[in-house]
């Protein structure tokens, strides 16, 4: 315990000792980790905001003219007894009728000329959340389908295609995007450690010539990567939050009508611990990896 | 103290830096590695600190093999030697007191203990005055003897000294070599490397003349004969 408390003092005396070569240093970090952050957050809002479509996904399901209301009554008990419904709505023949009368006054006197009244019974159902992709759509409205009476099921399939695939792409590509950042954050970081113990390698010698242990020498540039990682990420973070101050006001004062109604939010607290994270870890690893190369000379 | 038989090491295997050294230093000698540049001394040096190995032979300091020690052991083994360079090799950015506590702080002492015995061999050295400047503003002289500080501050039983006078003048040089003397008076083995043959003046006990990495020949203080003949000028006194 007191050795560590001696690493620590040791490390902090060497963040005040090379000031300079280290405000450099937490700079760099701080950029790199700023372009980091600031893809993230542009990447959440983005997925939140497609994520909003989905809560428009709809299933139609429409009923055969030859059902009787007991049948009707009794397909909809079915399909309500899945655990995928939300919300089941019906719609009779009738309702189905004048809901179109009042949508389409011009086509009344066409409607009134026919003998039958020739739209279905339908039901509209709304899907619980964890059943809205894609595939459970598509697995649900084939069961539906199955049920007799169900004449014909309608989910927008195309458009959750699309939507999915855009989805999928998006995500792809933000994978890509996110691990080239990430990469090009840690071959920064790493090599701008590097350079400050190349400005150093003389303490290390000064060290081993002293007798000091690899473990010795090794601790405190630890625990200094470390804190450089953790100021490099607290200032990046501050500087994103007056960014995105900023950019939210001026969201909320803009004359874009649409833009108005356009929130977004920042990063949540796990993304912040993340970036953090990365921060420190980078740092640590950077220090650990340049080390090696100078305690290997004996 | 230091043993050395056969010795040979080579970086690349037409220039051997050294062939064939065998050689025997006492407890408590003063020696010089006398050569011109090039001779092998630094290499001799640098064998004797284990930061480099021989290609062949075997090397004893202090009672251990080199050639058979653990690579984590060697740190333990250096904190019982000193050593003194040519170019100080001192921390610029830290104070006299940070410098000679360093090789103290290594081995684990309480700040205490550091305190007492920096300001002890500040003392010894002629520069307690000093223990809170920088090196940068040292005189050449000054900064040699903190180094010297560093070197001794453990009280090792071995101080290697490469070049030690190299850049200081003959005044300083003289300084520095009566600091030499008392601490070998001390007790301690002091071995130096230099090409400066004034230096021989200063009674070592033994001198071991290097030239193109082989031993020209072993000249022991107060014994006459075929190793007399070995040092460059006959004799050292």
């Amino acid at each position: 315990m007191k050795r560590f408390y001696y690493f620590i003092k040791k490390a902090f005396q060497n963040l005040r000792h090379f000031f300079l070569i280290n405000l450099i240093t937490v700079g760099i970090i701080s950029l790199s980790l700023l372009v980091l952050s600031t893809f993230f957050m542009v990447f959440l809002n983005l997925q939140t905001y497609l994520n909003k479509w989905k809560d428009q996904i709809q299933v139609s399901v429409y009923l055969a003219d030859s059902n009787t209301p007991e049948d009707i009554s009794l397909i909809q008990k079915k399909i309500n007894s899945f655990p995928q419904v939300k919300k089941l709505s019906l719609i009779t023949k009738e309702e189905a009728l004048s809901f179109f009368k009042d949508s389409f006054p011009g086509q009344k006197k066409a409607l009134e000329s026919l003998k039958d009244n020739p739209l279905p019974a339908s039901m509209d159902i709304q899907l619980q959340d964890e059943y809205r992709g894609p595939d459970e759509v598509n697995f649900f409205a084939l069961q539906i389908k199955k049920i007799p009476g169900v004449e014909d099921v309608e989910y927008g399939q195309t458009w959750i295609e699309g939507y999915a695939n855009f989805l999928r792409f998006m995500r792809s590509a933000a994978l890509a995007v996110g691990v080239v950042i990430l990469l090009a954050t840690i071959f920064i970081i790493s090599n701008t450690i590097k350079l400050t113990l190349f400005a150093r390698k003389d303490e290390i010698e000064i060290m081993k010539l002293v007798g000091a242990t690899n473990f010795f020498i090794r601790v405190p540039f630890f625990i200094e990567g470390i804190l450089q990682g953790l100021l490099g990420a607290f200032f990046a973070l501050i500087v994103l939050f007056v960014f995105y101050q900023l950019f939210s006001n001026w969201i909320a004062q803009s004359s874009y009508f649409s833009l108005k109604f356009f929130k977004i939010f920042f990063l949540p607290l796990p993304h912040l611990l993340l970036i953090t994270a990365v921060g420190m870890i980078t740092g640590f690893l950077g220090s650990f990896f340049s080390l090696g190369k100078y305690l290997k000379y004996e | 103290m230091i043993q050395m038989f056969h010795v040979y090491k080579n970086y690349s295997p037409k220039y051997p830096a050294l062939s064939d050294i065998s050689l025997k230093i006492e407890k408590g000698e003063f020696v010089f590695i006398f050569g011109p540049s090039g001779a092998g001394k630094t290499t001799l040096l640098k064998l004797i600190f284990g930061a480099e190995h021989p290609s062949k032979g075997q090397i004893i300091v202090n009672g251990m093999n080199f050639g058979r020690i653990k690579k984590s052991t060697l740190p333990l083994l250096r904190r019982r030697m000193g050593f003194v360079f040519q170019d100080f090799k001192l921390l610029n950015h830290r104070t006299v007191f940070d410098n000679v506590g360093l090789a103290l702080e290594v081995v684990g002492l309480k700040k205490t203990e550091i305190k007492r015995k920096v300001q002890q061999v500040l003392k010894h050295v002629g520069l307690l005055s000093r223990i809170n400047t920088v090196p940068l503003v040292l005189s050449g002289g000054e900064q040699q003897r903190v180094a010297i500080a560093r070197a001794i501050v453990n009280e090792p039983a071995l101080l290697l000294a490469d070049e030690p006078t190299g850049n200081l003048d003959a005044e300083l040089t003289k300084e520095i070599m009566k600091l030499f003397k008392i601490i070998n008076a001390w007790g301690t083995t002091i071995v130096i490397a230099t090409h400066d043959k004034n230096l021989l003046n200063f009674n070592p006990t033994k001198v071991v003349a290097l030239e193109k990495g082989k031993i020209k020949g072993v000249f022991v203080a107060g014994r006459k004969g075929a190793e007399e003949a070995a040092t460059p000028e006959g004799s050292i006194n």
